[in-house]
């Protein structure tokens, strides 16, 4: 069964894997795409949305003589992160309650 | 297709439709995805991403982050300007002259043949009309003397509508005259 994973979803999940350390576009993807079938193509916006509301931002390295565009999470990253950690949790709790049945009637 | 070809058809999809600098920052982006999976899996990469136009069309209805793109600005119609007519060029009077003079020149002989045809027939008309309308008052049957009036005065009423002609003519020809005057001369 597949469930849909929404943008405020996406956004926590990226930056939960920035939180633990920065990370370039695609090992990113291989990250995500290691738990949560998605599409290259969407990794994107979600990059760039997240860059322009302050919560990521981005520099350069160069490695193997190219360069590399690292993404790192802001201030404002790690609060919208407790944001989304703490949704999520009380929202699966309360899908819980009803899939599990203990929910009251 | 190669690395470059994919990532020059994206640049030119996603062209116009996004700023330069979005464009710049997508295909760089990329291209450092192609650089990072290695030339090995350069064409799994592509495999994944899907053909460049289907990659930009995602990019593009995907796209919340940014501000309205403002297309290139073009010239606005002004659909309330008033309505001004074309001024086209001036000639000098004496070239005004000058073609005025060659008009009459050339075409006085057919000016000449309405003025006196027009003219000279209706002025006959009304002149033989009158004449045969009168020439009722001296027959002495009424039919013939009906036939009379009413022919003369059918045959008047010919030669004052050859006159009216001429005249409506003539005034015509003012007015064209002073038209033509006005739009051309300086």
């Amino acid at each position: 069964m597949i469930f849909q994973l929404t943008t405020p979803l996406l956004d926590g999940c990226v930056l939960a894997i920035l939180d633990q350390g920065d990370a370039y576009g695609y090992s990113l993807t291989q990250r995500i795409k290691g738990e949560i079938d998605i599409s290259e193509s969407t990794l994107y916006p979600v990059l760039r949305r997240l860059q322009k509301e302050g919560c990521l931002a981005v520099y350069d390295q160069q490695f193997q003589g190219r360069n590399r565009r690292y993404y790192t999470i802001t201030q404002k990253g790690q609060e919208l992160l407790k944001d989304c950690r703490q949704s999520w949790t009380e929202y699966t709790h309360r899908v819980e309650n009803i899939l599990s049945g203990g929910a009251k009637e | 297709m190669s690395k470059e070809t994919y990532l020059n058809l994206l640049r030119t999809y996603l062209s116009g439709r996004l700023s330069a600098d979005e464009v710049e920052d997508i295909t760089r982006y990329y291209a450092e995805y192609f650089a990072d999976a290695g030339p090995a899996q350069e064409q799994a990469v592509i495999a994944e991403l899907g053909s460049p136009e289907a990659l930009a069309h995602q990019i593009l209805s995907e796209r919340n982050w940014e501000e309205p793109f403002q297309p290139p600005e073009y010239p606005q119609y002004d659909y309330d300007a008033e309505y001004v007519p074309i001024e086209h060029g001036r000639l000098p009077s004496w070239a005004v002259f000058l073609i005025f003079g060659a008009i009459v020149f050339f075409g006085w002989p057919v000016a000449l043949g309405l003025v006196l045809g027009l003219g000279g027939a209706g002025v006959l008309c009304v002149a033989i009309g009158l004449g045969i309308a009168g020439s009722a008052f001296t027959n002495l049957s009424l039919a013939g003397a009906l036939y009379e009036a009413g022919g003369g005065l059918i045959v008047a009423g010919v030669g004052l509508f050859l006159l009216f002609m001429l005249i409506f003519l003539c005034r015509l020809t003012v007015k064209g005259v002073r038209y033509l005057w006005d739009t051309f001369a300086e």
